[in-house]
């Protein structure tokens, strides 16, 4: 991880106008406000409950919806309004890799036709030759026996489907990676495989990761910094050891406290476990004031009014709760 | 070339035989004039009418004398391309029009979806006899007349598959390589779309045929003295004593139907993942 930032969002938002029963239009706040900034070489992580937008903001990032509002700046480029040309370049420098390996790859088509793809698109390695020598190259280095090449995605396991669908966001050398849940689909004794996998490639290929998981275990195993999502917004943005250190949110705290902790037998005290009470509201109403505070249990009066901003309250540790403002 | 071919290895007697069956009328309607021993029309014979099925005249003689096999063979030509020609065009319409209302959306979609509803609320008979009686009641109209009222239900599912392909992480995958809309058409959303449309159409091919029969039989497809099953069984309907008048073509096009929808079944199946087994 180096101190050059390589994608910058600035108040990102991404709305979605959705149809509600009897054909009226409603706005649906899939991400809201989202302000962050990603390294070179860094793992990433985002977590949040199911719904709260996380893979909407890892896709709005990737540019493939039009951008509601705010600035993404990549690698020193604006690339908020990029259309046609530019936009396709822009294609070579971000890739993902998708939660579900059984629905990320044409059932129609062959492995080795699947991953010929990026380079027809690009117009790259013209001769058949030189294609197929940088699949063989893309398949050793996912550790993908040659022999798939030849088979149907469906003539394959979860964990293999995975490799490929990792191979295929390596094809054009990105230098960001949306990994989306990327083992969440997967057997738990495949989940290591791949996380080391991913980790192996981000050191021999320098890439960064938004690593999204819904698993803090997972992100905490993985990520050097960790984002908190809670219906479209960042609560709460620290390095992995101050988040489970010190989680100064109430809703990161319910979350961390959630994870199931193993009794060892050392003197460690087994922390409370904070249960949240309801349901996320729905991001087409979100509630007026903090979005959090119909379930907070720090709830004050003026949680339900106002709208608390992102702070940072110790060096590189922002919240959002009004528990933490400092009065100026 | 390798999808036939396992599509050919198929294990499923009954697709077998519908596509016998198929493919046997298809090759009747082109050699027809070296399989029947009469001319269709032509061959008329007033004094020797209303003969029933004997060695001379498999299928008996009609009203004018006429022989039925020979008839009934040569009303697969007009029966069978009219099935066809009705449901390739509507299948053609039907996937741009769906394809393009699915995978655009939004406002687009709406005006697409409205506009084929509207078409598809006319009850069809009655727009068929419309446009036929419009236009004139002969072959071409009444083929331009059904493919009016069939293509909807072409668009209708076409762009409800294409809504649920798009959603797949090829899709997306494909959109983050930056490929064009026009090669995420073609290469990712209708080689998986294409599948429950060839079922459709397969399962149509009946429907369309008994349609454009019903049509001639209301007078509104060919005219006499042309061949056509359905037009041949009306004629048969008006002297019920003389069985085989309408019972032959009727049964040709009861054998095209079932055929058809044998071999809708059988890709069905084939199509299916779970039913299908792999070498
Ligand atoms: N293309 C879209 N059109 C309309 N609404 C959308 C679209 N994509 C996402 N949404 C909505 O935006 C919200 C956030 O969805 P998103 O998929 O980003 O959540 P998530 O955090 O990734 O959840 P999960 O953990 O279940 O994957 C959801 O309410 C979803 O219904
Ligand atoms: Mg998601």
């Amino acid at each position: 991880m180096s101190n050059e930032v390589l994608l910058q969002a600035q108040d990102v938002r991404q709305y979605f106008t959705v149809k509600k029963e009897r054909g009226q239009k409603a706005t649906l706040y899939a991400v809201d406000g989202v302000t962050l900034s990603i390294y070179k070489g860094e793992t990433f992580g985002l977590v949040g409950e199911s719904g709260c937008g996380k893979s909407t903001l890892g896709k709005t990032f990737l540019r493939l919806y039009p951008l509601t509002g705010g600035k993404i700046v990549f690698d020193g480029k604006d690339i908020s309004r990029l259309r046609g040309k530019e936009l396709k370049e822009f294609r070579c420098k971000s890739q993902m890799i998708f939660q579900d390996p059984s629905s990320c790859l044409n059932p129609r088509r062959k492995i080795e036709v699947i991953l010929s793809e990026p380079f027809i698109i690009h117009g790259l390695y013209n001769t058949k030759e030189e294609r197929r020598r940088r699949i063989l190259e893309l398949c050793d280095m996912v550790g993908l026996s040659s022999a798939y090449l030849e088979r149907y995605p469906h003539e394959m396991s979860g964990g293999q489907k995975q490799r490929v669908g990792i191979a295929r966001a390596l094809a054009l050398n990105p230098q960001l990676i949306i990994c989306d849940e990327p083992v969440s689909a997967l057997d738990v004794s495949i989940q290591a495989q791949v996380i080391n996998l991913l980790e192996d490639l981000q050191k021999q290929l320098n890439l960064t990761y938004l690593f999204i998981s819904h698993n803090l275990s997972v992100v905490k195993h993985c990520c050097q910094r960790i984002g908190v999502m809670y219906l479209g917004k960042i609560v709460e943005l620290a390095s992995a050891e101050r988040l489970y250190q010190n989680a100064m949110h109430p809703y990161t705290q319910a979350l961390i406290s959630a994870i199931p902790v193993i009794d060892d037998g050392s003197e460690r005290p087994i922390p409370q476990q904070i249960v949240l009470s309801g349901d996320l509201p729905s991001p087409t109403s979100p509630p007026v004031g903090c979005a959090f505070h119909t379930r907070c249990p720090h709830a004050m009066e003026r949680c339900g009014k106002e709208r608390p901003t992102l702070q940072e309250v110790e060096p590189g540790h922002f919240v959002s709760c009004f528990l933490y403002e400092q009065i100026p | 070339m390798n999808t036939v071919k396992q599509l050919l290895k198929h294990k499923n007697f009954m697709f077998k035989l519908g596509l016998v069956i198929c493919i046997g009328w298809i090759v009747i309607a082109i050699f027809a004039p070296l399989l029947t021993p009469y001319h269709p029309i032509n061959d008329q014979n007033i004094v020797g009418r209303f003969q029933p099925p004997s060695a001379e005249h498999w299928f008996g003689t009609d009203s004018l004398g006429r022989d039925v096999f020979s008839r009934v063979l040569y009303g697969s030509r007009i029966s069978m391309s009219a099935g066809l020609i009705t449901v390739l065009i509507s299948f053609g319409v039907g996937i741009l029009f769906g394809g393009i209302a699915g995978y655009v959306g939004g406002v687009v979609d709406d005006v697409m979806m409205r506009f084929s509803e509207m078409v598809q609320s006319f009850p069809p008979l009655i727009l068929a006899m419309v446009i036929a009686a419009a236009l004139g009641p002969n072959i071409s109209n009444s083929i331009l007349a059904m493919a009016i009222i069939w293509w909807p239900n072409y668009a209708r599912l076409t762009r409800s598959i294409v809504i649920s392909v798009k959603e797949n992480d090829y899709v997306t995958a494909s959109r983050i390589l930056g490929a064009s809309h026009l090669r995420i058409l073609y290469r990712e959303i209708l080689p998986n779309s294409i599948g429950p449309m060839a079922v459709m159409a397969t399962l149509d091919l009946g429907n369309a045929i008994l349609m454009f029969s019903g049509l001639s039989f209301l007078g509104l497809g060919v005219q006499p003295p042309v061949p056509e099953w359905g037009a041949m069984v009306s004629d048969g309907v008006l002297t019920f004593n003389y069985w085989w008048i309408s019972t032959f073509p009727g049964l040709a096009i009861f054998s095209v139907a079932i055929g058809a929808n044998f071999i809708g079944d059988g890709l069905r199946d084939y199509l299916d993942p779970r039913m299908r087994k792999r070498a």
